[in-house]
């Protein structure tokens, strides 16, 4: 018996094969865009995240609660001498790599003009083995002890410096005295992540000495292998048997807290996305439904007289929002796929050398993701709310009296 | 403002003097020039960074360590500067805010010059925070000085860790001064370019001030008009006073 | 043996604050096997008595008893069932589904019954439109049949489900004369 019905409700599609398949793009449209636009959010975040950790934070980092609560703070006045920590933390199988950093305001001078910089502290031998800085390098890396620096590309911009160039970086040393140190730019960093592009770095024991810091940082970053979770317990149990309260282990999500809020946001982007789609399918199934219904008002008629019931009639109407939806969301999801499957093999590289601002570390070849999920709950979601949006048309259209539909 | 204090106000002792022996009891005849009286004055500041220039004027009033300064060029007639004691306070009439200089804002330019709050605020006296030693003595403009070295104390806080200053033998002014970083390097160098007998006392009246790691920029301060014989109103020296 | 039984059937269109009485206090019977016309002029209310009949409408007063069974209070549905177990309608305008084949047209109220088999629905459609001579157009669209030929097939699905009562209204009048006739045998036998 379905048989029938399905079948009634399929040619009736056919013959309205134009309104049909305008329809299903409308559906396909909306889940392909969906789909594509989550796998650019999530390429996207995941791109930022990456950056982050591979430039910025490690994937847990050790520091003071002071400089997390207030980005703001370039001070000294919260630095720790990290090898209290060292022996305990090597004993740890998660940390595969660690190296320390200090962090502090500075003016770089090239003799003209200055600008406002944060100087990085690194240990040039085992900074390489947590962050990937040196892949965006041209020039030199430092070595330790030397008078170098290796400048972010944005700062080198902004004050005119290419490699062997001198440079003056004015700071403050612990004792609040000004310290001026007369450095040569060996290398230009030119990274995906604008706020190591605003930075200097300079080898950390140049560094130490110079603003009177005996083997004190502000910042220790290790890479984890395992369980990110497990890992970052085990490093906070380091730390508190270190009774040192001020201190604290964060996980890169937690040290990239502006990161995290736009990460957030794209969730928001998702229930937009989706709202959207179940808007397409809505009207586009309702106005499918009641043209169908208004056309066939006589044959609806017919049905009826032939013994027809309301719930049958109700049930061929649902089936072509069903078949809508389902070829809708079938045919948005397979161009999605494919359109995907380039997205994540060769990604785009959509801002080309443009800076997106904010501090949001994007920018160079985006590449998509597989979100399986968004994929099958778009899927789902076209097709439910076609059903559901062919319903009360269906309802109506079965309702009217046979005897009024038999004389139009 | 002490700096405003050091430079404007050394009161000159007119002895015209026999050699003194050592770096500290120079430095204590050029501390004795402070004063800590009563002044109103008139000055101008002008501020040159590369082809910009600009001028500031200002009314000053002194009483001991307390000091009122209000700017009266257009641009930012009416904002005032409050030293009271070792606290800096700025009023902006167009914001009407009240604002307390601290942390890091203390190492900011003062009105966009070449001096910093932290310079003009410190109130210990250089003999106590460095380590001074007499280096030479030179002609400088065809006047006599002593040279002297000063090197921070272990553990002070102060933002030169190494000052070299130029003693007038006759008026006991510091008419040049050096400001050196941790790792040698000059910083800013200072100097008295006119010195005036106003009411008897010996004045240095324009003194600029350079940034050794900018080019062309320097910030020359100027007293075009000093009085002592004033009567400071009562609660002029508060926080009421910068809002009126 | 009596098949139909009207009593006092009146039915009155309310169109608004217009009452249109179409029928007024109508007595008839209908034995089994008995082949019955009504015939009247334009708007006599031919149309609306086989509706009243046909449960497809209810009646405004007096009642219709079809094979014993009171029609009266009757829900929708159940009525939706009276019409597809026992009542086949031939329209003056053959009324056919366009989507479905002749086959299929002629299936659809098997199909509807839910009692055979996809064979035995087949077979007997098949059958069924032989027996109107249309064997050779079993897999044509409605489109493509002439009106008698429509017509014919719309006769086959009334007739397919072997109902107690087949209701044909005005089923000659869009033919020409000699198919009305061949029509007219055709529901004869
Ligand atoms: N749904 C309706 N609403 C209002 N009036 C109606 C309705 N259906 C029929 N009528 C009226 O009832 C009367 C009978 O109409 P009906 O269609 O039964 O006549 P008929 O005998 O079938 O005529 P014809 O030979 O033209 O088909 C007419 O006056 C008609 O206008
Ligand atoms: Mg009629």
């Amino acid at each position: 018996m379905a048989g029938i019905l399905t079948k009634l409700a399929f040619r009736n599609l056919w013959r309205q094969r134009r309104r049909t398949i305008l329809t299903c793009l409308a559906l396909a449209f909306g889940i392909y865009m969906v789909i594509i636009l989550d796998s650019f959010v999530g390429g996207m975040t995941e791109m930022a995240g990456r950056n982050i950790v591979q430039l910025q934070t490690g994937d847990v980092q050790i520091q003071a609660h002071a400089y997390v609560d207030d980005p703001t703070d370039r001070s000294l006045d919260h630095v720790f001498a990290y090898s209290d920590f060292t022996d305990d933390l090597r004993q740890l199988d998660q940390v595969s790599a660690m190296t320390p950093r200090l962090s502090f305001a500075a003016e770089l001078h090239n003799g003209m003009d200055d600008y406002h910089v944060r100087a990085m502290g690194v240990d040039p031998l085992t900074d390489p083995d947590v962050f990937t800085t040196q892949q965006y390098l041209a020039g030199q890396w430092l070595e330790p002890g030397q008078q170098q620096v290796v400048v972010g590309a944005r700062v080198a911009q902004l004050l005119d410096l290419t490699v062997s160039d001198y440079v003056i970086l004015l700071t403050r040393t612990a004792n609040n005295a000004f310290q001026a140190l007369d450095l040569e730019v060996v290398g230009i960093l030119d990274t995906p992540h604008p706020e190591v592009n605003l930075a200097v770095y300079v080898p950390l024991d140049m560094a130490q000495t110079s603003l009177g810091l005996d083997q004190a940082i502000t910042s220790l970053h290790m890479t984890v292998s395992g369980s990110a979770k497990s890992a970052y317990e085990a490093i906070s149990s380091v730390v508190e048997q270190q009774n040192s309260t001020a201190l604290g282990a964060y996980t890169w999500e937690q040290a990239a807290e502006d990161f995290m809020v736009m990460a957030q946001s794209s969730r928001a982007i998702h229930s937009m996305l989706l709202s959207m789609l179940i808007l397409i399918a809505i009207v586009g199934v309702v106005n499918a439904i009641l043209l169908g219904a208004m056309e066939r008002t006589r044959e609806i008629g017919v049905l009826k007289a032939m013994g027809m019931s309301e719930r049958e009639v109700t049930q061929e109407f649902v089936t072509e929002a069903f078949g809508i939806g389902f070829v809708g969301s079938a045919a948005g999801v397979l161009l999605a796929l494919l359109t995907n499957w380039f997205l994540v093999e060769y990604g785009i590289n959509p801002y080309g050398d443009m800076d997106l601002g904010a501090g949001i570390p994007l920018r160079g070849h985006l590449y998509g993701v597989w979100n399986w999920t968004i994929i099958a709950g778009a899927f789902m979601v076209g097709i439910l709310a076609s059903v559901l949006a062919g319903i009360v048309p269906a309802i109506r259209a079965a309702g009217k009296s046979p005897i009024w539909a038999l004389r139009q | 403002m002490k700096r405003l204090v050091l430079l404007m106000l050394l009161l000159v002792c007119n002895s015209g003097s026999a050699i003194a022996e050592t770096a500290e009891q120079i430095m204590k005849m050029v501390e004795a020039n402070v004063y800590y009286g009563e002044a109103y004055m008139e000055s101008d500041m002008t501020i040159r960074s590369g082809r910009r220039e600009m001028t500031k004027t200002m009314s000053i009033w002194v009483q001991g360590q307390n000091a009122l300064a209000e700017f009266t060029n257009p641009a930012d007639r009416g904002t005032k500067y409050l030293k009271l004691e070792d606290e800096m306070w700025i009023f902006f009439p167009d914001a009407e805010d009240l604002v307390l200089i601290s942390g890091h804002m203390l190492r900011q330019g003062f009105m966009g010059s070449d001096m910093s709050y932290e310079d003009m605020m410190t109130t210990e006296k250089l003999s106590e925070l460095y380590d001074l030693e007499l280096e030479s003595q030179e002609d400088l403009d065809g006047r006599p000085t002593w040279v002297i070295g000063a090197t921070a104390k272990e553990g002070v806080d102060v933002s030169y860790a190494i000052r070299k200053m130029w003693i007038d033998q006759e008026y006991h002014i510091s008419v040049r001064e050096e400001l050196y970083a941790v790792s040698g390097r000059l910083l800013k160098v200072s100097r008295v370019e006119e010195i005036d007998q106003i009411a008897g006392r010996n004045y240095p009246v324009t003194v600029v001030t350079e940034d050794a790691l900018r080019r062309d920029s320097s910030t020359t301060l100027r007293i075009l008009h000093i009085d002592f014989d004033i009567d400071v109103a009562d609660g002029l020296f508060s926080l009421e006073s910068l809002q009126r | 043996m009596t098949m139909l039984e009207l009593s006092n059937v009146t039915k009155i269109y309310a169109q608004g604050k217009v009452h249109v009485t179409a029928l007024r206090d109508v007595d008839f019977r209908v034995d089994s096997g008995e082949f019955l016309s009504i015939a009247g002029p334009s708007g006599s209310g031919k149309t609306t008595l086989l509706n009243l009949i046909g449960c497809l409408d209810v009646p405004t007063k007096g009642s219709i008893v079809l094979e014993g069974q009171q029609l009266a209070e009757r829900s929708k549905t159940q009525l939706a069932k009276i019409r597809r177990d026992h009542l086949g309608f031939v329209f003056q305008s053959y009324n056919l589904v366009p989507v479905l084949t002749a086959i299929e047209n002629v299936s659809l109220p098997l199909e509807l019954m839910r009692n055979m088999t996809k064979k035995a629905v087949r077979e007997r459609a098949e059958r069924t439109l032989t027996d109107v001579g249309l064997a050779e157009h079993l897999h044509h669209r409605p489109n493509e049949l002439s009106g008698g030929q429509q017509q014919r097939v719309a006769i086959a699905r009334a007739l397919v489900k072997e109902p107690s009562l087949i209701l044909a209204d005005e089923p000659t009048a869009n033919l020409d004369s000699e198919t009305g006739e061949a029509i007219l045998q055709l529901m004869w036998t």
